[in-house]
């Protein structure tokens, strides 16, 4: 939102405070300042002068020669293109050397072979208003030789451009006078107050009829005026609006305009004759409604709307209607001033899809006072500056149930403002009551507390409960003051979650040990990668309203989006590629996956991974053999990953129609319970000699099926066992033997070497 | 007989000084030190004399033998120093300068190395870290933290919505309810995540980016608290003194807000393009928690107070890895991934 400094001086003294000033106190104490625009800098330069002699230039068909009195010795001569220029009117001259807003300077240049020495400007060209229909002609008393900036005053400004976002809790603030407010609190300078009496002398006026159906109308105010018609606005209303953005549309509107952006509240103007009784509510479901832009509206039953006689003319906050606008036939016309509930407005302006100056500031909550100082204002504009308008009805303004409840009081105990604060805030109450007060919150402070009456500008979703009284405090005791302090708490060691810590690990394997890259990927499945690698995978969650339509399938498996990475870093080497990242799976749980793909690893040299990584977690993982749906598969070579005989994961070689020399991995690690991991015991060593017993079994199965053998046997002499040998079907097995007491003699390993046969036979294994 | 062999001694001795090689050495070996050799067949001579003569010769035989033992040792150790010293010679010089040709370079996500910075400097200062799901419900992304449902950050654009009615999270504060509800009242805790939100993705916006929100809630927990926590997690951080600066800041999960600038750590104030040339950067959002929020995790208000903010970890890697393109993060490029070292 841009505020015009040179307007905020209208309520606020500012004398000796400069723009930067204004602008990092308010980024301290009241919101943030984007940027600070400094207006008709250099325009010292440009001077009134009066035109002496005005002759058609030789070669030129529009061109006009000048000569201008500027009140040095000699006129100027000047060539200008102006239509207007004449001998004898008041003008702004540009003398050379001038750097105009649009950064051309003025040098002496020849124009179609004359002289010209400066440049008579138009009120665009100095950037004083729109309208450029000539060079400015002044009054024909004003002093030649003046410095236009003492002529035209506004047109030397600084625009204070102000992050919207850091006030959409602040309705008070979308206007010059709550900016003035706040600087009035942070500068200690007094804030004008606005007088609205004018409002009342028309009170003995016809009231409009006016009645309000809906909660969502908090208020509604409205006057009857004619006469405006034709009307232009005064320069100063121009200009202020022009140095906003917006551009004049004649009086009407534009006061409109100017005085929300003085007060905040937005106002909407009807043509009078197509407006009858006035009811504010909700209309039959369906009903269409035009908007004066043309949007075509069909009404929901949340929708509010101003109804003449029943009739919707405007969608109350948002837009008025095609029906009830103001045209060139418009004699009399009825002014609103309304305020409504924040978020049925920002409902409709987000149904509708139309998000008006209005509708911006009606969603912030504001207040419904401002309705009283928007029409006083109104009523000046019009006397001073259209004295032929006249006012046709009395100020008539409605008040809902809302907006009749009396103000709030909040009480804030010292003792919590010091506890809230960590600063001592036992001696500053004469500070307190004065920001307070300045900010009309009429504090009363006694020993215990502050007791405060929250304003009609703050009660609005803004300042409800005692902590929002201590922001207005803080902010203006200043955050740079609080001295930081350590918070007392007690020292206690923090665990670090043993999943926390059994990820790290398994990053840090991955990373250092296997060389695989971390990556990171969205949660959904890249629908073109995966038609691309031929990939179908299923999903159990969708998302409703995905940035590209057809990526929006939640994952259930990583699998598909490691093999996207790999895909896409092809020409790079070795690629090896793993994240931990979440799933949604088909109950709607979601739990956190490792998941990874190595192009070029041997499958064997991956399973030793797995084991590995989960082994140094204390973890045993086992894998079986089984046919899995997931068509990324190498046909045969994959398996399932069992966790205490429960499927947590696969491996595998990836189908080389997906990715050719790739294997792949993916374990669910909720699936895991890494808190109950047995504790690591260092091996018991014997002083006594090992004796390694090698035994070589047929197997015509997967290992797994031996293993699951052997893993029952239990001998107390025999340590370990491992696999160390595998010739087809032929497994080598070699059992460690040792005794903790002595050495074993050859009788005793004979026993053992018997006992561990008797075992395979009773298992079907066979020698081999 | 005896007596002429151990004046040979001497001669035995020269002949093992003129060995120049291991061959020699070992038929000098074989020659007079093996089980066959002459010297240890002398041994056998020793039995045709008189015991006195015996006991005499045996000790004299003795000291020779060990002579020549120790000699020929002395003379095998030197072969063998020489033979490695005449194989370093040939050993070729090896290029240290030249690089392992297609070494396996395995690395961790950038946002893995700062999430475990702030990790660590959070739990020294007591701080649990807590992990929580990325698709949760309305109710927890915004009711729960105060977010009023006309809240412009509900509206379809920003938000992206399951069919289910749940919400892929777009602020780790989505965690804060069920936190204080585990750990509450009392709770100091950070939980780093990722979050979605549903724009345009250019340079400076990414779909899915990592937060890290951090709270601390107990019975006087205050503004000074905050501002003190934020300066030393930020100065653990950037390994230097940081200083900080709140600005009020609007969220609706806190009561007063703030936003928080710190001194710009990588120019220490003086002025960057990082920061702009501002000397602060504006690191996060943070506030004393709503009165509603901890109503609604059955934190009694009256009782306890806290604060909680939020950083952006993936803008925390951009500006700690002068990255300017966000979307690298989640590109997978391991041309990118792979350069990021530490």
């Amino acid at each position: 939102m841009k505020i015009s400094v040179d307007w905020l001086k209208e309520y606020v003294d500012l004398k000796g405070i400069t723009a930067k000033e204004i602008a990092e106190k308010l980024t301290q104490i009241t919101c943030e300042v984007e940027e600070v625009i400094t207006l008709g800098n250099g325009l010292e330069s440009v001077v009134v002068g009066k035109i002496l002699t005005c002759d058609a230039h030789p070669q030129s068909d529009h061109l006009h020669l000048l000569t201008v009195d500027i009140g040095k010795k000699e006129p100027l001569h000047i060539v200008c293109g102006a239509p207007n220029a004449r001998a004898g009117i008041v003008v702004a001259v540009a003398t050379v050397g001038t750097i105009m807003p649009d950064g051309m300077e003025i040098v002496p240049a020849k124009i179609r072979g004359c002289e010209s020495f400066g440049m008579c400007c138009s009120y665009a060209e100095l950037g004083y208003k729109a309208e450029d229909d000539g060079i400015i002609e002044l009054p024909s008393e004003t002093k030649i030789g003046t410095p236009i900036t003492a002529v035209l005053p506004g047109l030397q400004d600084e625009i204070i451009d102000i992050d919207n976002k850091s006030i959409t809790n602040r309705p008070d603030l979308w206007g010059h006078y709550g900016i003035a407010r706040e600087l009035s609190v942070i500068f200690d300078r007094p804030l004008k107050q606005i007088d609205t009496s004018i409002v009342h002398e028309y009170d003995n006026l016809e009231k409009l009829n006016i009645k309000i159906e809906s909660e969502n109308c908090l208020s509604y105010g409205a006057i009857k005026v004619g006469n405006l018609g034709g009307v232009v606005s005064p320069d100063v209303i121009q200009n202020r609006l022009y140095k906003l953005g917006h551009n004049s549309h004649g009086f009407l509107v534009d006061i409109t305009n100017y005085v929300m952006f003085a007060f905040g509240n937005p106002l909407h103007a009807f043509d009078a004759q197509k407006i009858g009784k006035i009811s504010v509510g909700g209309v039959t479901e369906g009903t269409e409604f035009i908007t004066l832009k043309d949007n075509k509206i069909s009404a929901t039953k949340d929708m509010l709307f101003i109804k003449s006689d029943g009739v919707p003319v405007a969608l109350a906050g948002v837009m008025g209607g095609k029906n009830s606008e103001i045209t060139n036939e418009t004699t009399d016309t009825v002014l609103e001033f309304a305020t409504f509930d924040a978020s049925n407005i920002r409902r409709t302006s987000v149904a509708v899809g139309i998000r008006s100056d209005a509708s911006m500031r009606y969603e912030k909550a504001l207040d419904p006072e401002l309705n009283w100082l928007a029409a006083a204002e109104v009523l000046r504009l019009m006397r001073e500056y259209a004295p032929q308008a006249q006012v046709k009805s009395a100020f008539t303004r409605v008040a809902g149930k809302l907006a009749q409840q009396p103000a709030q009081e909040i009480t804030v105990s010292k003792k919590m403002l010091n506890s809230f604060t960590g600063v001592d805030f036992g001696k500053l109450d004469k500070m307190v009551a004065a920001k307070l007060t300045a900010l009309g919150f009429q504090p009363k402070i006694d020993a215990e507390k502050i007791v405060v009456i929250v304003p009609s500008w703050r009660r609005w979703k803004d300042v409800t409960n005692a902590a929002d009284v201590i922001e207005e405090i803080v902010r203006n005791y200043g955050y740079q003051n609080i001295v930081p302090v350590a918070p007392s708490v007690s020292v206690a060691p923090v665990p670090y979650t043993p999943i926390a810590q059994a990820k790290d690990n398994l990053k840090d394997l991955l990373a250092w040990k296997y060389a695989f890259n971390e990556v990171h990927t969205n949660i959904w499945y890249d629908s073109k990668a995966l038609k691309q690698l031929k990939i179908t995978a299923p999903s159990y969650a969708t998302v409703a309203n995905p940035f590209n339509k057809d990526d929006n399938q939640i994952r259930s498996t990583m699998l598909p989006s490691m093999l996207t990475v790999a895909s896409i870093n092809k020409m790079q080497n070795n690629v090896r590629v793993f994240e931990i990242g979440r799933v949604i799976n088909k109950d709607g749980s979601e739990t956190e996956h490792l998941a990874g793909v190595a192009v070029g690893m041997d499958y064997k040299v991956l399973s030793e991974m797995i084991t590995d990584l989960f082994n140094r977690l204390g973890i045993m993982v086992q894998y079986q053999l089984k046919q899995l749906d997931l068509n990324v598969w190498h046909p045969k070579n994959h398996a399932q990953i069992l966790y205490k005989n429960q499927v947590v994961g696969s491996i595998g070689i990836i189908h080389p129609q997906v990715m050719s020399n790739a294997v792949g991995f993916e374990v669910n690690l909720s699936a895991i319970d890494f808190t109950t991991v047995e504790q690591c015991v260092a091996p018991v060593l014997s002083k006594f000699p090992k004796t390694q017993l090698d035994f070589t079994f047929v197997w015509n199965d997967v290992y797994a099926g031996l293993e699951s053998i052997w893993s029952q046997f239990r001998h107390p002499l025999v340590t370990k066992y491992c696999l160390t040998a595998v010739y087809e079907n032929k497994f080598t097995l070699t059992f460690t033997v040792s005794s903790l007491e002595k050495t074993l003699d050859k009788a005793e390993i004979n026993k053992i070497h018997q006992e561990i046969l008797d075992f395979a036979e009773q298992n079907g294994v066979h020698l081999g | 007989m005896w007596h002429t062999e151990i004046c040979m001694i001497d001669e035995i001795l020269k002949e093992l000084e003129q060995v120049q090689t291991e061959n020699d050495l070992t038929a000098f070996h074989k020659n007079y030190l093996s089980k066959t050799g002459k010297l240890t067949m002398m041994m056998a001579g020793l039995k045709d004399l008189s015991p006195e003569q015996r006991a005499e010769a045996g000790k004299r035989y003795n000291e020779l033998k060990r002579a020549v033992e120790i000699e020929f040792f002395k003379k095998q150790a030197f072969l063998k120093e020489q033979a490695v010293n005449e194989k370093l010679k040939n050993d070729p010089l090896i290029d240290i300068t030249r690089p392992a040709i297609n070494e396996l370079q395995g690395t961790l996500h950038p946002i893995t190395h700062l999430t475990r910075k702030v990790s660590e400097i959070c739990r020294s200062m007591g701080f649990l870290i807590v992990d929580g799901n990325e698709v949760v419900t309305e109710f927890e992304n915004f009711d729960a933290v105060n977010v009023p449902a006309d809240h412009p950050a509900r509206d379809m654009q920003d938000t992206f919505w399951l069919t289910n009615g749940k919400l892929l999270k777009t602020q780790t504060s989505a965690l804060q309810h069920e936190i204080l509800k585990k750990y509450g009242p009392v709770v100091s805790a950070i939980f780093p995540g990722r979050c979605y939100r549903n724009e345009a993705t250019d340079a400076s916006h990414e779909f899915s980016f990592f937060q890290c929100e951090g709270m601390m809630v107990g019975k006087d927990i205050s503004i000074a608290n905050l501002i003190y926590i934020m300066k030393t997690i930020l100065s653990g951080i950037y390994g230097k003194e940081i200083e900080v600066r709140l600005r009020p800041g609007y969220f609706p999960f806190v009561e007063p807000g703030f936003e928080l600038d710190a001194s710009c750590p990588f120019c220490g104030g003086k002025g960057c393009s990082v920061c702009k040339q501002s000397g602060w950067i504006e690191f996060c959002g943070c506030g004393m928690i709503h009165g509603n929020v901890l109503k609604m995790a059955g934190v009694n208000p009256e009782e306890y107070q806290g604060f909680a903010f939020g950083f952006g970890l993936t803008r925390m890697a951009m500006m700690q890895y002068a990255v300017n393109d966000v979307r690298l993060f989640n590109s997978g490029n391991l041309e990118f991934l792979r350069g990021i070292k530490r």
